[in-house]
């Protein structure tokens, strides 16, 4: 199965009915590709309001650009382009305001709790290291690990070279990985003390 | 000497220079290295996939509308104006040297060149960012969508005279489009008396 939902089928009749200005074709696009578009657009900001931002720009092009699709390539690779292109508008935008370091958002509060799926605790650890990347370094990553984007095609989205691509990608497994070893070196402390009391006792 | 993040990240993607993949079987090390990449990576592609809200649709669907609306009266009022500046050129060109033909006055160029220029300054005073306030009461986004309506409609009947021979027509009809525009105006905001607008939406 593949990791990227924009890989789904969908027929070409659907895609030229939509073309069409077809109301019931439009939706089936959506009912299509809302969470792949939802989830890159979450995963790529690190919010819930900018990705639904970034749901709502997306489909708002797609509706305004379907007439002049012209079906080269998958059309799910046409509609994760533009999903793209608007997560780097807005990063665009954002730089105005701040430079980028000062978007290393701190630990998300939120309720954890231990988990006893060993998977689960590795998913939940990365979505928040995830979140705590720089915004360049998290696009980069998902895009290469996730939607299987090839470097040449990162750098021409962002309109750098591929060496940035692959720097970037670089920074962003070494900040993953050491996050995600001082999650476990607490954890394992945590279960050490714990442990350590039951023997006390 | 071990080989760089960007060096295994290459080699786990089935890239890297023969001497990286050389090093690679000779290094325990960075073997470990490349599939603990590999292993964050199945993790990361694991990640499940987030459920958009469910009144996402409605609102974009609106919202496509709404844009829809103000890209078609941009482009009438684009029409109109070209097509106006077309008939003044060209009546500014065919018009005799000696007397008037026509029984009924015809308005002076300069009263139609104001109310373009008056219809342009208030255009540019509606797409102030002051006045584009996302929260309305209903009555007055009522309002403003009559009279964006009444305002499409001018558009459309001035496409329509400036094809004719009817200055005075389009002169009335110019008039009536500066009075929507400024009724839009006043809708959306208010002047405070000194010519300078401030946001009109009190909550």
């Amino acid at each position: 199965m593949d990791a990227s939902g924009f890989f789904a089928e969908v027929d070409e009749l659907t895609v030229a009915r939509a073309r069409r200005g077809d109301a019931a074709a439009i939706e089936l696009l959506y009912a299509t590709f809302a969470r792949p578009v939802y989830t890159l657009g979450c995963r790529l900001t690190g919010g819930a309001d900018s990705g639904e931002d970034i749901l709502q720009e997306t489909f708002l092009e797609l509706l305004r650009s379907l007439p002049a699709y012209r079906g080269e390539g998958a059309f799910g690779c046409w509609l994760r382009r533009i999903a793209v292109s608007k997560v780097l508008m807005r990063r665009r935008r954002a730089r105005v305001r701040s430079v980028e370091e000062a978007q290393e958002v701190a630990d998300a509060p939120g309720a954890w709790s231990p988990a006893t799926d060993r998977r689960f605790q590795l998913r939940f650890d990365l979505e928040r290291a995830l979140a705590r990347l720089p915004e360049a370094a998290r696009v980069v990553v998902w895009l290469h690990d996730v939607e299987g984007m090839t470097h040449a095609e990162i750098a021409d989205a962002f309109g750098k070279t591929e060496s940035f691509s692959k720097s970037q990608l670089a920074r962003a497994h070494d900040r993953l990985r050491q996050w995600l070893v001082d999650e476990r070196s607490i954890e394992h402390a945590s279960e050490d003390r714990a442990t350590a009391g039951v023997a006390r006792r | 000497m071990h080989l760089r993040t960007e060096q295994l990240l290459a080699l786990r993607d089935g890239e890297g220079p023969p001497e990286d993949r050389h090093h690679l079987r000779e290094c325990p090390q960075c073997a470990r290295e490349v599939e603990a990449l590999g292993e964050l990576r199945a993790v990361l592609q694991g990640l499940p996939a987030l459920e958009p809200p469910a009144a996402a649709w409605p609102g974009i669907l609106a919202e496509h509308r709404r844009r829809q609306r103000a890209r078609q009266r941009l482009a009438w009022a684009a029409a109109a104006a070209a097509l106006l500046v077309m008939a003044v050129t060209a009546g500014l060109l065919l018009r005799p040297t000696t007397t008037r033909s026509s029984a009924l006055p015809a308005p002076r160029p300069a009263d139609l060149a104001e109310l373009m220029a008056a219809s342009r300054d208030l255009e540019m005073v509606l797409r102030s960012p002051s006045l584009r306030s996302p929260v309305l009461r209903p009555a007055e986004a009522a309002r403003i969508v009559a009279l964006e309506d009444q305002l499409a409609l001018v558009d459309t009947q001035l496409v329509a005279v400036q094809a004719g021979p009817s200055r005075e027509r389009a002169l009335a009809l110019w008039s009536d489009r500066v009075e929507l525009l400024d009724q839009l105006v006043r809708a959306r905001g208010r002047y405070d008396g000194r010519g300078e607008l401030q946001n009109a939406v009190d909550l």
